[in-house]
């Protein structure tokens, strides 16, 4: 059953990355065609497009380390060095998109929605990795118990 | 680590090799070598309590305590 969830994960993971390669093409057609349907000024739908290429890539570094972090689950190994490694840079990830749209908020307001709960993954996942260091050193103190 | 563990000298007074204790305590060779290089963060007292009946000795005389040199 667990293997069946890896998957699952692992497959919706090649999915959003697949989106997000989609998306860094269409994004300047996506975003005229937004921008013209709402209104906007030229440089909000500018704001948006810079702000999503910007976002793009700590959004795909986040999607190779969440597909490694799943390998590691996959062959048992979940209590890795590396693992918790893969997680700061996920959150450093967050962290970046949420300062991006903080940023592109002056144009576009509404992007404050984006950035407000990415802040928020970007506190969780560290949280969650601080636990994974505790896991990791709990186990290493246990293969160290005769 | 304060706590060290001399079992290469009951071993050596009972005539003992380390794979032979480790067979008749039941850990592996692998593990055993951990406790005798001073790399094991704890012993369970099941493992001591193997460990003294297979060598006929005491606690004391495996395990010493020696205060780490002031840095």
């Amino acid at each position: 059953m667990q293997n069946k969830a890896v998957k699952l994960s692992a497959a919706a993971v090649i999915v959003f990355f697949l989106l997000m390669a989609a998306g860094a093409v269409l994004a300047p057609k996506v975003a005229r065609l937004y921008g013209q349907y709402r209104a906007l000024p030229a440089r909000s739908v500018t704001a948006l497009i810079a702000a999503f290429y910007c976002c793009v890539v700590p959004a795909m570094i986040a999607m190779v380390c969440l597909f490694l972090l799943l390998r590691n689950i996959r062959l048992e190994r979940p209590f890795l060095e590396e693992n918790s490694r893969l997680m700061a840079v996920i959150s450093w990830c967050c962290a970046a998109v949420s300062l991006v749209t903080l940023a592109a908020c002056f144009w576009y307001l509404p992007l404050l929605f984006v950035s407000a709960p990415m802040a928020f993954i970007f506190l969780i996942v560290r949280v969650v990795r601080n636990c994974f260091i505790a896991a990791i050193q709990l186990k290493e103190e246990n293969r160290l118990t005769i | 680590m304060s706590i060290v563990v001399n079992l290469d000298v009951m071993l050596a007074v009972r005539k003992m090799s380390s794979l032979e204790l480790a067979e008749r305590i039941g850990i592996t060779p692998a593990n055993l070598s951990i406790l005798k290089t001073g790399k094991a963060k704890a012993v369970r007292f099941s493992t001591l309590d193997a460990i003294c009946k297979a060598l006929d000795c005491q606690p004391g005389d495996i395990l010493e305590y020696r205060e780490e040199e002031s840095k």
